[in-house]
């Protein structure tokens, strides 16, 4: 497949209403053109339906657009800036699949980098862009690792433009800091190029103007995401053992904390947790994951990893 | 022929005059209805493989360019990759010209061997 189903769905729909409101004008007035207009609503109407019967994709994908600077119309498109947008995209891509996967060091090389490629298999015009997509031999029944983190380096793109900051940071939360810093380079080099961007993945699509260019470079310099093993003394309030949720009354000033739970942690360990600990004095061990923003923290978000009597 | 796939029809708008006992409307849906063979798109495009899109010269002035707007914007290039397609303008009130290439190309093939073509 060498299109997005969205861009044929958008493309069939915009044909459908200009062909709808050409038969409005049309009426009675026309009866040659009618019966042609007729047949083609109807034509395009089936192919909608045949596209929308089709079983959901199970590849990554992904169309970047883009325009400014370094775009000539739907012309050309400069190569060098053209090789490094897209070998951006394609780094954040497998640093999410990593993150997702096996887990992403602080630094050094990226795991699993090759089962994450995507390939350039069109362009696409329109301002001017690239379809990225996974190639395989097979068909797949479930989503590909790889669509997952596609559509995660999507989600994330677009909440670096979201106009509310909440959105944002809540996005944020479940990456880490080389993550972040590979989503600010992608946007930096759009700034520096003079460059705007159209994403469009799965049902998503979304513009990123200079504006938005700006605020998600800004986004991207002024936000950390730092983990943290923490040690907090306490009492348990309780677990939910199948939804792995938790609450801890904190004795400092943090006050009750609420979380998820480790997935590593059986049921039947939160089910002791809950015998043993529950208005106990005790120190539990928290995976703190917190978003600062110009040094402050803005979000925490914490993850119980395990609890011990406190002797003291 | 684009990327060396063999169409499956040829898209034609084709800019018609009104016959002269079908002037009005009504008498033209009668027409269009009692020559549905060769006016009709599915069987046209059904005998011929002659996608046809016809367009009424002697309509609404201000719905034939709408109308021939549409068409172009959906005909004019390619749609993937925006490159012009060439239109090709044939005249069709031509007897003289049909009599001649019909007999340039003499009688109609006789074999049902679809090598031996059928000229379209």
């Amino acid at each position: 497949m060498t299109s997005l189903r969205k861009l044929e769905r958008d493309y069939i729909e915009a044909n459908i209403s200009e062909v709808t409101a050409l038969l409005d004008r049309v009426g009675d007035r026309d009866v040659m053109s009618r019966f042609g207009l007729e047949d083609q609503l109807s034509e395009l109407k089936e192919a909608l339906a045949k596209l929308q019967a089709m079983p959901p994709e199970t590849l990554g994908s992904a169309a970047l657009f883009f325009g400014g600077r370094p775009v000539v119309g739907s012309q050309g498109i400069e190569s060098g800036f053209a090789g490094s947008a897209v070998g951006q995209f394609q780094n954040l891509v497998s640093m999410v699949h990593a993150h997702d996967t096996v887990g992403l060091a602080e630094r050094g090389t990226v795991p699993r980098r090759s089962s994450s490629t995507l390939h350039i298999t069109n362009i696409v015009r329109g301002s001017f862009g690239f379809l990225l997509e996974e190639v395989q031999p097979q068909l797949q029944m479930v989503d590909s690792s790889l669509k997952t983190a596609v559509d995660e380096a999507t989600r994330l793109l677009m909440a670096f433009g979201e106009d509310d900051e909440e959105d944002f940071r809540s996005a944020v939360e479940e990456i880490d800091q080389r993550v972040l810093a590979a989503s600010g380079e992608f946007f930096d080099l759009m700034r520096k190029s003079g460059a705007t961007v159209r994403l469009v993945s799965g049902d998503t699509d979304r513009s990123f103007g200079s504006d938005v260019v700006a605020r998600a470079v800004d986004r991207a310099r002024t936000t950390t995401v730092v983990d943290d093993n923490d040690i907090i003394r306490g009492q348990l309030a309780g677990v939910l053992p199948e939804s792995h949720q938790f609450e801890f009354r904190s004795a400092d000033e943090r006050g009750t904390i609420r979380g998820k739970v480790d997935r590593d942690l059986t049921p039947h360990q939160l089910g002791l947790f809950n015998k043993e600990y529950v208005n106990t004095n005790s120190r539990a061990k928290f995976k703190v994951k917190r978003v600062l923003r110009d040094q402050a923290v803005v979000r925490e978000k914490y993850t119980l990893t395990g609890i011990e009597p406190d002797a003291e | 022929m684009e990327k060396g796939k063999e169409p499956k029809d040829l898209d034609t708008m084709t800019f018609l005059r009104r016959p002269t006992h079908a002037r009005t409307l009504h008498d033209l849906g009668a027409f269009w209805q009692a020559n549905r063979p060769v006016l009709g798109r599915a069987q046209v495009k059904a005998s011929f493989h002659v996608d046809f899109l016809p367009l009424d010269l002697d309509g609404d002035d201000e719905l034939l360019v709408d109308l021939t707007r549409y068409y172009l914007s959906l005909f004019s290039h390619r749609r993937e990759d925006l490159v012009w397609k060439g239109m090709v303008q044939v005249p069709l009130d031509t007897v003289a010209d049909d009599d001649q290439a019909l007999q340039l190309l003499g009688p109609e093939p006789t074999s049902s061997d679809p090598e031996a073509g059928d000229g379209t």
